[in-house]
């Protein structure tokens, strides 16, 4: 098979993949939740249900409300967002760039600490440093998040400041709105650190930059171990390969050998699994943002099913899922196209 | 002669089983995940003995949001529980969840991923395809979702993460399968006429399983950990139900003013799934060939 075809079959499950998922969510939160939720608040008068029914098709067949419901999904007109307080399209395009900055900065600083971490490991095999980074990458899988982030918070915007008097990072939010009305901050695409670096206004960079630290090194802590341990197991398996047996048997310099030869190889996996998590994380991380009540996607599904807006929860379950589909597929062909051994 | 070497076969693999043993503890981490991980299990079969079955229903407001002392080794809650306790008779929530949780979803995944992969074709296109969306599927969110639909309990919660769990098992146990099948023995069977059941169940999957316990035992403490998360997130447990989790989450409300009511039963959960993460990484080191030093 060639790699386009390979491509066309795997747009084509791509399609029927995202098919399932909208009905597996239209059947939880349409025929399984009452979607009447979203519309209705204790002040609507009883005798207008009928008429509020009627008017988002709730009173159709289920099949009829799933062609609409797909219909209203290739138009872009998701209804209205409960939790929200506003157009679905809106609250989806106003909270992704939280999550996305959050990802970036997680992503970034998990590779940073975490390849290093694993090469070392790999180079000091069953020596102390291998032990230390590995029991660090275990603690890191095993750790629960919402722990983690509730400690992280407890020391670094409440402790460090009533032990030490040493100034304290923001415990949650996106940024300090009296700040940015002070120093005439204005949203341009929603990102918080470029749009303030585009403003040449760094004061709020910094305070933007204050707000995502913890709930970035929340997520990372939890993605550094498994980054090490793949990065370990994968250049340990590399380093006993007969090229890297050649290369230093001409008397390469060590350093070469690792660093370019066996790195290179070492690190294919490590791409893969970096771009899967990405692909989650972009998703939303819903316990990490809840805790620090950072407005990304995570927050606005953990607070649609907990205030049953069944609407949200659909619209938020398609839009992580084809993330997901499609991360996934822009992965597997970056794959084939790193690793030439690959086939289809 | 049949006799004396069946009895060399049974000599070999007794030898086999102990030089694996002997690989298995020699390794100090792996000694120290068991210990922790025995622990637990004494936790939580005794927990009950050892500590008043009561205590979750024992208010004293008095002596709410007390510190750590020598009476109260882990403090008390905002009800005046104390948290030593509490967290002791968690032990039994936590690990039986996980366990749960854990062993269902092997035996549906194993059972439906070998099935899909020894069926093959229609029936296994279909099949991939609907774990394909499941793993689509933000996990965390269809486990709320379903808690939503059933009602919040611990039962449910179990429920809600089978639902989500199982689908990795079969993909993990179709692909050993399907490495399996083409091997000779199998083969064998085939033209020995044996129904392709038997040939599933009793030669195939005994030859595949053993990538599938690592990875279960390891997920005990993944699932502890989701487990422990949705019930942080106000679904699952009653109040009265003292599970890890919950506990947590009462204590976010005081987290500035009490941090002991989120610390202890935090560290509980770590410390429980970092005892399961340890002996899998042993088991996997033992019973993986190419890691075998």
């Amino acid at each position: 098979m060639k790699l386009y075809e390979y491509v066309i079959r795997r747009l084509a499950l791509l399609i029927f993949v995202l098919l399932g998922v909208t009905l597996l969510t239209f059947i939880l939160s349409r025929v399984l939740l009452d979607p009447l939720a979203a519309y209705v608040t204790e002040r609507t008068n009883p005798r207008m249900i009928p008429a509020i029914k009627r008017m988002h098709g709730f009173d159709r067949p289920y099949w009829e409300q799933y062609f609409f419901y797909l219909r209203d999904l290739f138009t872009l007109d998701l209804g209205w967002s409960k939790v929200g307080h506003m157009n679905m399209v809106d609250a989806i395009a106003s909270h992704f760039p939280a999550t996305a900055e959050l990802t970036i900065l997680a992503i970034i600083i998990t590779l940073i600490v975490g390849i290093p971490l694993g090469i070392v490991s790999a180079l000091k095999n069953n020596q102390l440093a291998d032990h230390a980074s590995r029991i660090f990458s275990l603690i890191g899988i095993s750790i629960p998040v919402f722990w983690l982030g509730l400690s992280l918070q407890y020391f670094f915007t409440y402790w460090i400041k009533t032990a030490y008097g040493l100034p304290a990072l923001p415990s949650t939010g996106r940024y300090d709105p009296v700040l940015a009305v002070n120093t005439g901050f204005k949203k341009i695409t929603g990102f918080m650190v470029l749009d303030s670096l585009i403003q040449g206004n760094l004061i709020m960079t910094g305070d933007a930059l204050a707000h995502l630290i913890l709930p970035a090194i929340t997520l990372a802590f939890l993605n550094i171990g498994v980054i090490t341990r793949l990065t370990r197991s994968s250049m340990l398996e590399v380093l006993r390969q007969d090229y890297i047996t050649m290369a230093k048997s001409y008397g390469l310099p060590q350093r070469l050998v690792i660093y370019k030869y066996a790195l290179k190889n070492a690190l294919i996996p490590v791409v893969s699994v970096t771009g899967l998590m990405f692909g989650g994380l972009l998703g939303g991380a819903i316990m990490t943002e809840s805790i620090f009540a950072f407005p990304g996607m995570g927050w606005l599904s953990y607070r649609a099913i907990v205030y049953n807006d069944s609407n949200t929860v659909l619209a938020y379950v398609v839009v992580a899922s084809i993330i997901y589909v499609v991360v996934n597929l822009v992965i597997d062909i970056v794959y084939a196209w790193l690793d030439p051994r690959i086939k289809y | 002669m049949m006799e004396k070497s069946g009895s060399r076969v049974r000599e070999l693999k007794i030898k086999e089983l102990k030089y694996t043993l002997h690989l298995f503890f020699s390794n100090r981490l792996v000694v120290i995940g068991t210990a922790i991980v025995l622990f637990y299990v004494f936790l939580a079969v005794f927990g009950h003995l050892m500590v008043d079955v009561k205590e979750p229903y024992n208010l004293d407001l008095k002596n709410a949001l007390k510190p750590p002392s020598s009476e109260h080794w882990f403090g008390t809650d905002d009800l005046g529980r104390d948290i030593f306790r509490l967290v002791i008779l968690g032990a039994a929530y936590d690990m039986a969840v996980s366990v749960f949780v854990v062993a269902v979803s092997i035996t549906i995944g194993t059972v439906l991923g070998s099935a899909s992969a020894y069926l093959g074709g229609k029936f296994d296109e279909v099949f991939m395809r609907i774990v394909d969306i499941l793993f689509a599927f933000p996990g965390l969110l269809l486990a709320m979702a379903i808690q939503m639909i059933l009602g919040k309990s611990l039962f449910n919660l179990a429920l809600a993460l089978i639902l989500v769990w199982w689908a990795s098992y079969a993909r993990i146990m179709r692909g050993q399968v399907l490495a399996e099948k083409e091997k000779i023995y199998v083969r064998a069977a085939k033209s020995l006429g044996l129904p392709g059941y038997r040939t599933l169940f009793r030669h195939i999957l005994p030859n595949a399983i053993y990538p599938l316990l690592v990875s279960a035992t390891m997920d005990i403490g993944g699932v502890m950990l989701s487990a422990a998360g949705l019930s942080f997130i106000g679904l699952g447990p009653t109040p009265f139900e003292p599970e890890w989790g919950s506990l947590v989450n009462r204590g976010r409300n005081f987290l500035f003013v009490a941090p002991w009511l989120m610390f202890f039963p935090g560290l509980m959960i770590l410390l429980a799934s970092l005892g399961f993460n340890l002996v899998g990484d042993g088991l996997r080191d033992v019973l993986d060939p190419r890691l075998r030093r």
